[in-house]
Order: structure tokens, then C-alpha cells, then sequence
């Protein structure tokens, strides 16, 4: 199945451009970005359930997830700070993914209002170095995002 | 003058690696970049006054900084978030200059001592795109000379508090 959330990676580059459109208006897309308990929602998936530690939702304020497993291990920890946050329209953050090889990334979230009901969500991610971002790329990272993605979209369909 | 700090910005990228070794302890390198009193005397363009109007110099602060012409006009503002700081080591930052078409920077700062007297500061800069990098390096205050004269103040600065 082709994956709704479309990635370009371009040959030797160290930046990511990441596009997705929503059956959301530009509002709801927004807001599944920065309330705290759809945040975790989205984030948590039939492995593992996200706890937001920290969530300051406004420019120079930052935030920490936590992912556990069922046995309540820690598997993945997050944490950022958030350079501009632009309701409905834009937010730059740092993401460091905690005691992973992948350095810290620049991340530039531009939300667009496609119609009344639909919306688009463009992502660019710039890593340290290509070679981090190759090998984030080797792992299931589209499939991730895209199921990530596909849950933000239903989550959200209820809220309409 | 100003040619102690090199620049390295490899063809079609987006980021630039710049380095400079220091006659100073690694301490004072540091204390240089994030003591706010002494970040105005050397982080400032010619002819302008710096003032901070906001440091917050820990994991996750933010910090906000303003230069004025001899008239008191704003000449730039610049600010950003610091995502890691261990002192004396290392400082992750984003960075811009406010109303400026130049994007946010993503900015590594490496302190490494080399010895107990000399120490070297390694920079790695990245830009939203290869285009707003090359733009940025022709501009002058862009340039590496522009930066390596700034280290020659900074370096003279902290040399009077050795």
C-alpha cells in the first residue's frame, strides 16, 4: 500500500522534505501538534503509550516525551525547545531523539489551509550530517511517520 | 587579523564548519560565550552598542539580543533557543537574526581544551539551504573575516582576565 505521507530525500543532502495532506481544517491539524493529551495519542501506538514529561506550546518554551512499553520499560525519550510557534501556521523546533546516534535536527513545520476541510502539513528536517540522515532513513521512518500520520487523521475525524 | 579563525564550507552544502584555537584556558572561552556582560564587548558589529535583552544560559533558555547605532536606531535583533548546555564542553542553539530572509540556523558550539593555557572552539553551522548559506558568506557581516575579528577582540578580552 502506498504510504500517504510522501518523503523527498535528495541524493548527498542532509535535509528531508516531508508533505501531508489532511482531511482536517488547518485548525484541528494545528492543535493535534500542540495540545498536550493528543500529542500523546498520537504518539502512542499497539507498543507503546507516550507521556508528555514537559510541553511548553510557545515560542522559546520547550518539551519531553517518554515512550514505555507494556512492562512500563522506557523506550524512547524526546526532548526540544521551540525556536517559533505560530498558531495555524507555523512552528521551528529542535528534536533530539535522547541517547540515539542521530544528533539533534532542525525542524520547520509549515501548517496550510488546503479548502474549509482540508489541510496540508509540510515538514523540513535538516540533520547534522547526511550520513545520520541516511541511516534514520533505513529504518521503518516512512512507514512510522505515514502510520503516525494515519492516526492523527483519525483521532482528529472525531473532533470535527 | 581576523584570519586565526578558519572557515570550511564544502561546494553544494548546507552547513559550514568553522574553527579558531585560542591562547585560553577552555573556561574562558566558555565564560566568553555565556557570560552576558562580556558576550556585548565582542559579539557586536562595528560603530553599534549590544545590549542582551534576554539570556537565559541553561538547557532549553532562550536568549534575546539588540545592537543600536550611535543614535539609539535598531540596527539588528537577533535571538534563538539553546537546546544543550554543559559547560565548558558544549552548546546546541538555534539562531536568527529577526526580520532578516536568512531562516533559523541550527549552531554546534564544541570547547575543547588543547592544553592547560590554549583551548579550541569548534563551530558547525547549519542553514536551511545551500543557497541562504552562500548568500550569508558574501554578505559582510557574513564573512569570515567579520567573525575572526571578533575572536581577535574576544581573545584580548578574556587575555586580560587570565
Amino acid at each position: 500500500m502506498e504510504l500517504k505521507t510522501k518523503i523527498n530525500a535528495e541524493n548527498g543532502k542532509q535535509d528531508l522534505t516531508i508533505t501531508r495532506e489532511f482531511d482536517l481544517p488547518v485548525e484541528l491539524l494545528f492543535k493535534a501538534y500542540t495540545e498536550p493529551e493528543i500529542i500523546e495519542q498520537v504518539m502512542t501506538n499497539p507498543y507503546t503509550t507516550a507521556k508528555l514529561l514537559k510541553y511548553e506550546g510557545k515560542k522559546h518554551g520547550s518539551y519531553q516525551t517518554q515512550s514505555t512499553d507494556a512492562n512500563g520499560k522506557i523506550v524512547f525519550k524526546s526532548n526540544g525547545v521551540f525556536h517559533e510557534f505560530t498558531p495555524n501556521k507555523k512552528i521551528i523546533r529542535t528534536f533530539e531523539m535522547e541517547n540515539a546516534p542521530f544528533g539533534v535536527q532542525l525542524e520547520v513545520y509549515e501548517f496550510e489551509s488546503v479548502s474549509d476541510g482540508t489541510s496540508r502539513l509540510k515538514m523540513h528536517v535538516i540533520y547534522e550530517s547526511n550520513a545520520q540522515r541516511d541511516q534514520l532513513l533505513k529504518m521503518p521512518f516512512a512507514q512510522g511517520l505515514s502510520m503516525a500520520h494515519d492516526r492523527l487523521q483519525e483521532i482528529m475525524s472525531k473532533l470535527k | 587579523m581576523g584570519l586565526k579563525t578558519k572557515f570550511n564550507a564544502e561546494e553544494g552544502k548546507q552547513d559550514i564548519t568553522i574553527t579558531r584555537e585560542f591562547d585560553l584556558p577552555v573556561e574562558l572561552v566558555f565564560k566568553a560565550h555565556v557570560d552576558p556582560e562580556i558576550i556585548v564587548q565582542w559579539k557586536v558589529q562595528p560603530n553599534t552598542t549590544a545590549k542582551i535583552l534576554k539570556f537565559g544560559g541553561k538547557k532549553h533558555g532562550s536568549y534575546q539580543m539588540q545592537s543600536t547605532d550611535s543614535q539609539g536606531k535598531i540596527v539588528s535583533t537577533v535571538s534563538g533557543v539553546i537546546h544543550e548546555f554543559i559547560p565548558n564542553r558544549k552548546i546546541i542553539r538555534t539562531f536568527e537574526i529577526e526580520n532578516a530572509p536568512i531562516g533559523v540556523m541550527l549552531e554546534f558550539y564544541d570547547f575543547e581544551p588543547l592544553t592547560d593555557d590554549t583551548s579550541k572552539l569548534t563551530m558547525h553551522v547549519i542553514y536551511e539551504s545551500g543557497a541562504i548559506r552562500d548568500q550569508l558568506m558574501k554578505s559582510p557581516g557574513g564573512s569570515g573575516y567579520t567573525m575572526g575579528a571578533a575572536h581577535d577582540r574576544m581573545e584580548e578580552i578574556m587575555s586580560k582576565l587570565k
